[in-house]
Formats: structure tokens, sequence, C-alpha cells
């Protein structure tokens, strides 16, 4: 098991309210995992994936990556740990309007500075069939093409995990349903564990392992 | 080269935003470059005409003349000033130098006496120096020892005219009194009404003040011509070597020109002011418009800062995209400048009224120096990183998971 998540709580106040998003969750990760996360909206999917990612912190309990909590990061050690390990896909895709494909793929590797091996960039595309449309901006691809671009971008740096929070919300079923089966093939041929949240059973039904939360609470 | 290919292609993607900021700068950059320009022209006009009709690059005197000279002029004479002016005739870079000598007196009409300043001067020498500053008239000579040239206003008080003649009186080196006759061969414009020094100036042959004042072989001072005013440094230290060698002193040109260093200060001032205006204005436009393209790219930082992005490195995307608006902006108000300044100079220049130092009035023209062109370029851009500081601060320490869940 490389990621513990141990007993993690999150509040957020809003004003003088308080809204307990997660409540003392436990679970854990282990590599080549492809685990389904699912539930109703406000049903904490989406704050315990960004608490594994690392882009937020837990109000208490702790977050293990390869041994090292994550709560004691400092930013700056917490963004380069990102980078190595944890790969993000997001609903919206995120891409950066004003990238080409190739750029926004080989975004993660240049914040690293250094020289970006052009090869590995070209073939993480072409592992996601997008090689025809490397010059291309993501306001001229589909939203199937896009998400593709933003699946390219977090296999690059090669993550030992990838946090996708409903990746196929935005795309219609057929799309949805082919990311879904990229991610599997991805999932298929390297370690890399995925996580991914949906409301969808359908989606849900090609994961390994679905953990179903509700109300900030994992549900047996 | 990452930040700045993101920062430019940020700006072409929301060039219309930007355009306002762009043109902003544009109108500071062209207003600085013009307004300096011209400065710049202005002041060497200046210079040159403080230099070549009044001053020289150096003024030598004979040693003690600068603390008592005013008092006792006779005593602190250069004795044998035709010697030691060609001494520094043998400094590299010497036009000419050429003595002085100042009288005053009474000069005496038929019916009317004033008081006169006078110079006097090698004829040949001073037609170099004098010459832009006399009216269309001839002008004296070393074979006529009569001759000199008068201020306009002095010739008004005196009703005289070129050809008309005159006594001048004067006390000599011992106490008594001498006279010579004068005849007025050029005429010096004024500036006008209140143009004093025309009312009283002389200027006559050297050789024959020499005998007026009894002093014959002594000058008041030695008048060092260079070729090029910008040798001025590069010259200094050997004619400081020749005076201590001769038992002289001296002074630059820039250290007698009071009047030009306080003009000069009071247009640095202004252009100082105006610089700090355009600032100011363009620290309020960048930092509105940085501070509104990051409302529009909270998103972006979020899924930036997710993929690993460390916060100082959000800060230098912002602050590279508003370099970048600096030093565009700022280069194309450079090309600008030089149109407006090509298309003000091919019309005739800027006009300015007669002076005292420019008795017919003048033109200046807007002629830039390279230099301050770069040195505004770069005070434009680190403006425009300044007024980038803010959003870059408030970019960078934004929490991931709220920009994440931004709308």
């Amino acid at each position: 098991m490389f990621i513990s998540v141990n007993n993690v709580s999150k509040t957020y106040k809003m004003d003088k309210v308080e809204i307990q998003a997660l409540k003392k969750v436990s679970l854990g990760i282990d590599a080549g995992d492809f685990i389904c996360l699912m539930g109703p909206s406000g049903a904490g999917k989406s704050t315990l994936l960004h608490i594994i990612g690392c882009i937020e912190n837990p109000t208490e309990g702790d977050v293990i990556i390869h041994g090292s909590s994550v709560k004691k990061m400092k930013d700056k050690t917490l963004s380069l740990f990102r980078n190595a390990h944890i790969g993000f896909i997001f609903q919206s895709f995120n891409l950066l309007s004003v990238l080409t494909v190739y750029e926004n793929v080989e975004y993660p590797l240049m914040i690293r500075g250094g020289r970006v091996d052009r090869e590995h960039v070209v073939s993480v595309i072409e592992s996601v069939g997008l090689q025809d449309y490397m010059k291309h901006r993501p306001d001229e691809l589909s939203g199937g093409q896009r998400q593709r671009v933003a699946v390219a971008r977090a296999l690059v740096t090669n993550p030992d995990i990838i946090i996708a929070d409903e990746p196929t919300a935005n795309l219609d079923s057929k799309t949805g349903g082919m990311i879904i089966d990229l991610l599997l093939d991805l999932n298929r041929k390297s370690n890399t564990a995925f996580l991914f949240s949906t409301h969808s059973e359908a989606v849900s039904k090609n994961a390994k392992r679905i953990i179903h939360i509700l109300d900030g609470e994992l549900q047996a | 080269m990452f930040y700045i290919r993101i920062g430019l292609r940020n700006i072409i993607k929301n060039i219309r935003k930007t355009a306002l900021t762009m043109a902003t700068l544009l109108a500071g950059m062209a207003a600085l470059l013009i307004f300096s320009g011209n400065n710049s022209y202005m002041f060497k006009v200046m210079r040159e005409n403080f230099i070549n009709t009044q001053f020289g690059h150096f003024q030598v005197y004979a040693k003690g003349y600068l603390e008592n000279g005013n008092d006792y002029p006779f005593d602190y004479l250069i004795s044998d000033y035709k010697k030691a002016a060609e001494e520094f005739k043998k400094i590299p870079g010497v036009k000419f130098v050429t003595p002085r000598l100042s009288f005053k007196g009474l000069i005496s009409g038929d019916k009317i006496s004033t008081a006169v300043m006078g110079i006097a001067g090698n004829p040949e020498d001073e037609k170099l120096m004098t010459a832009s500053a006399l009216t269309n008239s001839p002008f004296i000579s070393s074979g006529d020892p009569s001759g000199i040239v008068a201020g306009d206003g002095l010739l008004k008080i005196l009703s005289g005219g070129i050809g008309d003649s005159f006594t001048i009186m004067t006390s000599m080196k011992g106490g008594g009194i001498n006279g010579m006759d004068a005849v007025v061969r050029g005429v010096r414009k004024g500036y006008g009404e209140f143009d004093q020094l025309g009312k009283m100036f002389v200027l006559a042959d050297i050789d024959r003040v020499e005998r007026l004042l009894n002093v014959g072989g002594s000058a008041g001072s030695l008048i060092v011509m260079l070729n090029r005013t910008d040798d001025v440094g590069k010259t200094e230290p050997l004619v400081r070597s020749l005076c201590e060698k001769l038992g002289l002193e001296y002074k630059r040109w820039d250290q007698l020109a009071v009047f030009y260093k306080s003009v000069k200060a009071m247009y640095d001032m202004d252009m100082l002011i105006i610089t700090i205006i355009i600032m100011a204005i363009l620290i309020f436009v960048i930092a509105n418009t940085m501070s509104m393209n990051l409302l529009e790219r909270i998103r972006e930082i979020g899924t930036i800062r997710a993929l690993g992005t460390t916060k100082m490195k959000v800060a230098l995307i912002f602050l590279a995209e508003s370099a970048l608006i600096g030093i565009i902006g700022s280069m194309a108000g450079t090309a600008f400048g030089l149109l407006v300044s090509v298309f003000i100079n091919s019309t005739g220049g800027i006009y300015h009224q007669p002076s005292i130092y420019a008795p017919s009035g003048y033109h200046t023209y807007i002629v830039p120096e390279t230099r301050s062109i770069a040195a505004y370029i770069l005070l434009l851009t680190i403006v425009a990183i300044i007024s980038a500081v803010s959003t870059a601060r408030k970019a960078s320490r934004m929490v991931i998971a709220d920009t994440l869940r931004w709308i």
C-alpha cells in the first residue's frame, strides 16, 4: 500500500457556519489500483480527491504517500511531490488555452526545468491517439479529445497515481465510455493507480474497486 | 523562455484587453522620448553656445585669480601669455587658445558718456567665438587697433552706429587715467530691452587694450577651445598638469556656466516630475490590467499549481507577462515617438524666443539619445514588473482547491 489515508476529516468554515465534508475517512491505495469513488453531489468526493492529491490539507488525520506524511511537507516540497507522483484529470479538462496539445502535455515536465525528452512527450500523446493534433490549441478540439489531452498530461510524468475528478461528467456517454476504456487500458499497461469519482453506474462498473461515500463517510 | 512564451501567448490572446495598457505605455514612452529628445538637443545647443561665445572649454588664469582676481585684477594677470598659449596649443585636441583681458571704464561720444564693460581679445579668434552673436556687420581685425565691436544697446544709448568714433577711458594698472579712440566696426546683438550686458558691451583688440591698461604682454585669462566638447574629460588632466607646471589655475566651462547649470537643473526637475507622473499612471493602468487578468485565470492558476508549479513560478508567470507588456509597449512607444520626432523635425523643429544666449531666437529639434531610449525602456519595464507584483503575489498565494472550484 503506497497511499494511506488515516482518519482524515475536513471541516470548512463559512462565516459562522461549519461544514464537515469528511468524517474520519481511512483508505488504502495500492499500486495499479483502479478505484471508483461514487456518491451524490456534496458527499465529499472532490474533497477526498483533493486531499489525496495533496492540493488540500485535512483538518484532522494524515495522508501518507510512500511513507512520507503529506501534512509535514512545505508548499514547495509538496508542489515538487505532486509533480513527481500525482497526475490530475479534471472534469472541465483544465487545459491551458494558450498552449498547443504538445505544450500542454509537455507542461508538467517543463516546470521541472532542464531539458524535456520530446520523444517521450510524443509517445504519450500517441498513446492517447492524438498524434495528429499536436499543434492544435484546446479550442480546436472536441470534448473527448480535450480530455484525452488531459489524460496524456497526467501520464507524462509517469506518476504513481492519477486522480480524476468526474472525468466523464462533461462528455457524452459514448465519449465518456471511451475515456474510461482509455484509462483502463493505460492502467493495464502501467503500474499507475487510478482513482476517479463519478455519479455514473455505467462508468463505475469498469472499476476494480468501488468506494461509496455519503455525507463525508465511506460506506461499507 | 518558457514563461516568456506563455506570457506572450496570453498577451496575444487578450490583446483587446491589453490594448489600452499598451496604448498608455506607448503614449507615455513617446512623451518621454519627445520631451527628453527636445531637452537633450536644446541643452546641447545651449552648451555649445556658452562654450563658443563665452567660456571656451577651459579658462586659464594666473594663480590666485579665482580667489582675488575680482578685487585686484591687475595683480593676477598672466604675464607673457603668448608663451603660455603656445604650450596649451600643444595639447592634443585643442582647436585654439586665445587671450582675454577685461576692462571697465567710460565711453564718450559727442553728447553722452556711459559705462562700459569691455573685453579684449585676439580679433581673429574672437570672430570665431562671437560671430554667431553679431548682426550682419564687419568685425574688428588685427590691423585696425582702434576698431571695436559694440553692443547694440550701447550704440542705442550713444546714438551711434557702425563707423562712428568714440573715446574709451579707463584706469591703468598704476591708477592713472588713459584713453583710446574707438571706431565701431561691428555690432553685437542683444536680446532686447532687458539686455544689460548689451548696454555696456565693448570688444576690442587685446594688443591695443594692453597699451590702454599699461599691462603689456599680459592677459586676464586664456580661453582653451577644443575640437569636441566630449573631449573635456580626457583633456582636463593635461590642462591641469600644464597649469601646475606654469603656475596657473583653470576652470572648466561647466564650472563657469552657472546659468546653464541652473536652467538645466530646472529642466531636469521638470523631466523628473513628468517621468514620475507618467510612471504613476502606468502603475495604476498595468496593475488594473493584471488584476483583471488574474480574475480570468483563477482556474488556470489552480491547474498549474496542481500540476506541481511552485508559488514562485506562478508569480514569475505573471511578472514575465507584465514585463513583456512593458517591453512591447515601450518599444512601440519608441517607434511612435521617433515617427513624431521625424515629423516635427521635418517641419522645422520647435522655435524658441530670443534670450541672452541666443539673441535671434532659435529652433530646437527632437534628437533622442540612444542611451535615454534604452534607459526609458528599462524603466518602463521595471515599472510594469512592479505593477504586477501585487497580482503575482495574490496569484501565488491562492488556495489550490478554491481556485479549482472557481466558476
